[in-house]
């Protein structure tokens, strides 16, 4: 009974692979097309065909990336942050997406100071950042599979010494595995849960409560980053960087 | 007393005089029967200084112009008799708009404080028999009260009125007239809105005129106003009219009667022509709509800033091979057809070496009745300030050209510039050319875009917690669990085997020294000793999983005293194997020793096996 299942998951694995390769085929012509269209200043034609790909259901950061490039070229600037962003959720240490987007940032209106981390929080933010979703993923395996292996040889050694290290081995990377889990799992609930949004309206006020006669609280504007705390109806609580939360409509931001 | 009675009667006179014509007059006259279109006036008349005079009701016409007012009063002296009079008038102007009878309602005015009415007028308007055109002559004729529409009137016209946006076009206002004309004053000039204006004409010109033959009819004309205008909106734009006021001479009949006209009776003096009668009218222009056409978007070349029209572009250096801090001067001039005084200085982007100064701007734009044409001229100073050679690269211009509606963009020339290393000057401007410098950032951009290729992904694909994820994780656990399984049976088989030989070793040795007493029993001596080698080598062997090459006295030693066996069994057993070794290859004095050897032989097997339980 096993069998089949595992057999059936492998036919549809290969399947989906096919797939995809044959997306991507298609995808990397229209992808060049694009590009080449960038490379001669036709920003609006560039931004149909890398929307097309992206709507075909294909990402990447690189892609994300040349988007953000064009919508910025475009002088869409919020747009041109909310590529950048969705290409760095890819690409967490790209330095050319991290470069573009200060520029981005640099033309929008809001300037918020960012309210100083804890040095765990840092630390965390530091390993946060390193890895993207997928390779935390394959790194988590390689862990585990360490870790199996030296549990196995903590079995089968026979020898004091030989159980003695690899024992504390396996400790070692249990613990390992386990930051490693935790860290994937935290990149992949908020890959999930679209935890972060930018502003896409000119100008917005920030309400006390989810309501439209509630009292203005602050006043936010195109191209700032908000994190996503809640949503009720049509509204969503949100938390600028310097940790001020209030409401807006949700119509008025787009998530990363 | 008669003196008393003069006086009394002049008294009288006097105060007869003051109410000498107590009844009050106040009538209102005009004509009877009027064409539609027709202006005419309404003339009330009062003979008594009246004030809070209340217009009437005019019904369906259309009021141009009043009341305005004028008093006439005169004393005469005839034959000792004096006749006085007064009279003061009010001057409506009006137009008839519609067929039919037309009932005005009598005017009001105080007089000494009690309220008057005039009579009622009734005027019925008729159709217009002839066009306007054609029975204008006879109008002027017989008709003197107003001004015909086609007498003057204000013309306003244009080139083109479906111009792109931003491109030339003229508006000329010219005034038609088949009357003498005098004090031409502009009222209300038009309002350009959503144009950019120019007059071509100066403010105080004498007017031109010429002659114009129009439906038969001698016309003066006489342009009034030209301006160029270049649309800046698209979509339908109107230019509102332009309004003039002036003075119309009309001839007129001699035959009028007196007292209605106020005009008549400021101008009725032997110094104006007692037939002509001058008429201030206010003249207006008809609006025009012009439909403003978008530039085309196809080919617009990126560097476009909405110059339209017919453009030259030309540029000078003065020297192109010059010492460091020496200026060169380099000067564009944009010449052409168009709003040029809209273009904004070239953006050209020198060097960074090159020391650069504000450009002189300096414009000759003619405005003549063909549109605005000129230039405009940028005269640029720029100091080189280290050696080298420099490019300056062209300034390009794009306009469009709507005569052809095509863009075009003209370049001027690339100049190459060779600056040879200035002497060091002592005031310190130049920069030696050993002294390092920052690198000087001059613009900043994005990066550009990742070229292919990349790894795509599906949208929302992760490995982590997929089918794929867990799978890797199972494989890995079982393929773990499969290698530990294997290695410990394998070991398990291993360490039965030798438990199996272990607990043999005792009777495979019995068997061996067995046969070795057969073999004794037959004199065999050599077969003896073997057979009893054997039995010793192989019950090590076999107790402790030894391999036939790892036998010697050595190991065997060190063996037994790991696995914990007492000095004594263990010298005991290498002392017997060396007596067999030494028995094997001496032999000689045969049964005693054979029979000794193998006794202690047995006891030594006997003495390990309990040892090693």
């Amino acid at each position: 009974m096993t069998m089949i299942y595992k057999s059936k998951y492998l036919i549809l694995l290969l399947i989906q692979l096919m797939v995809l390769n044959l997306f991507a085929n298609d995808a990397n012509k229209i992808i060049e097309k694009a590009n080449n269209q960038y490379n001669r200043g036709l920003y609006d034609s560039a931004i149909i065909n890398y929307q097309s790909v992206v709507d075909s259901g294909i990402e990447a950061g690189e892609l994300y990336y040349n988007m953000g490039n064009t919508y910025y070229k475009n002088n869409d600037i919020a747009s041109s942050i909310l590529y950048y962003e969705k290409a760095k959720k890819l690409l967490p240490n790209d330095e050319s997406i991290q470069y573009n987007l200060n520029i981005a940032n640099s033309m929008i209106v809001d300037k918020i100071e960012k309210v100083p981390e804890l040095f765990y929080q840092r630390w965390w933010s530091f390993f946060y950042n390193i890895l993207d979703s997928n390779t935390g993923a394959i790194l988590t395996l390689i862990l585990f599979a360490l870790l199996i292996i030296s549990i196995g040889i903590f079995i089968l050694s026979q020898t004091r010494n030989n159980r003695k290290v690899s024992f504390y081995l396996s400790m070692f990377l249990l613990l390992l595995t386990i930051v490693s889990t935790t860290l994937t799992w935290q990149k992949y609930n908020n890959s999930l849960k679209h935890k972060e949004a930018i502003v896409f309206d000119p100008s917005i006020t920030i309400k006390s409560s989810p309501t439209q006669n509630a009292v203005d609280l602050f006043v936010i504007h195109e191209g700032t980053k908000v994190k996503v705390m809640d949503k009720i109806d049509n509204w969503v609580e949100i938390k600028i960087n310097n940790g001020s939360k209030g409401w807006l409509p949700e119509k008025s931001i787009r998530e990363i | 007393m008669i003196k008393s009675i003069y006086i009394l009667a002049l008294l009288l006179m006097i105060t007869q005089i003051g109410y000498a014509d107590d009844q009050i007059r106040f009538v209102g006259s005009s004509k009877k029967t009027v064409a539609v279109g027709e202006r005419f006036r309404v003339v009330y008349e009062i003979n008594q200084d009246a004030g809070n005079f209340m217009s009437p009701n005019f019904g369906d016409m259309q009021l141009l112009s009043g009341p305005s007012t004028s008093t006439n009063s005169s004393v005469q002296w005839i034959n000792g008799k004096m006749t006085q009079s007064y009279s003061k008038t009010f001057t409506f102007i009006l137009r008839a708009t519609k067929e039919g009878q037309n009932t005005i309602s009598p005017a009001s005015a105080m007089v000494n404080n009690r309220r008057v009415q005039s009579n009622s007028l009734t005027i019925r308007v008729v159709k217009n028999p002839n066009s306007q055109k054609t029975n204008s002559g006879n109008v002027s004729n017989s008709n003197n009260e107003g001004v015909q529409d086609d007498d003057i009137y204000l013309k306003a016209s244009i080139t083109n009125s479906k111009p792109y946006l931003g491109e030339q076009i003229l508006v000329t206002y010219k005034i038609y007239t088949k009357v003498p004309v005098s004090n031409l004053i502009v009222k209300k000039l038009s309002s350009f809105q959503g144009f950019w204006s120019k007059s071509l004409l100066d403010n105080k010109q004498q007017y031109k005129q010429t002659t114009e033959i129009i439906n038969g009819q001698e016309y003066v004309v006489a342009v009034i106003n030209q301006f160029a205008i270049f649309p800046q909106k698209t979509g339908k734009l109107i230019i509102e009219p332009t309004e003039m006021e002036c003075e119309v001479q009309l001839r007129v009949q001699n035959n009028r009667k007196r007292g209605y006209d106020p005009f008549e009776d400021f101008f009725n003096d032997p110094f104006f022509n007692r037939n002509v009668k001058n008429i201030r009218t206010v003249i207006k222009s008809n609006p025009i709509s012009i439909e403003v056409k978008p530039l085309p978007q196809k080919n617009k070349p990126a560097n476009f800033n909405g110059a339209v029209g017919d453009f030259r572009l030309s540029s000078k250096i003065d020297r192109t091979e010059l010492k460091a801090n020496d200026a060169l001067t380099l000067t564009y001039t944009i010449s052409g057809k168009g709003n040029l005084e809209l273009f904004n200085m070239p953006n050209i982007k020198f060097p960074v070496d090159f020391e650069t100064f504000d450009p002189k701007i300096s414009s000759n734009i003619k405005t003549s009745s063909s549109g605005v044409s000129g230039r405009k001229k940028f005269e640029y100073l720029v100091i080189p300030r280290v050696g080298g050679n420099f490019i300056i690269n062209p300034f390009t211009l794009s306009y469009f050209d709507p005569k052809t509606k095509k863009y075009r963009t003209i370049k001027s020339k690339v100049y190459e510039i060779k600056v040879e290393k200035g002497e060091i000057t002592s005031g310190g401007i130049s920069y030696s050319s050993s002294a390092q410098e920052d690198i000087q950032f001059i613009g900043q951009d994005i990066r550009h875009i990742k070229p292919l290729p990349f790894k795509l992904y599906t949208i929302g694909s992760h490995l982590f917690l997929s089918a794929t994820f867990f799978t890797i994780i199972v494989i890995i656990i079982l393929l773990m669990t499969m290698i530990v399984i294997l290695i410990k049976r394998m070991e398990k088989r291993k360490s039965n085997t030798s438990l199996l030989k272990n607990r043999k070793a005792n009777k495979i040795a019995k068997t061996r020294l067995r046969s070795a007493e057969k073999f004794k029993n037959e004199g065999d001596d050599k077969a003896y000793y073997d057979e009893i080698a054997q039995a010793l080598w192989g019950y090590i062997g076999d107790k402790f999983s030894l391999k036939q090459y790892e036998l010697s006295i050595d190991s065997v030693s060190e063996t037994l005293k790991e696995k914990g066996a007492d000095n004594v069994v263990t010298e005991t057993f290498i002392n017997i194997l060396n007596n067999i070794e030494f028995a094997r290859f001496a032999p000689g004095d045969s049964s005693n020793k054979m029979e000794s050897i193998y006794n202690e032989s047995v006891n030594a097997i006997m003495l390990a096996e309990k040892a090693l339980k």
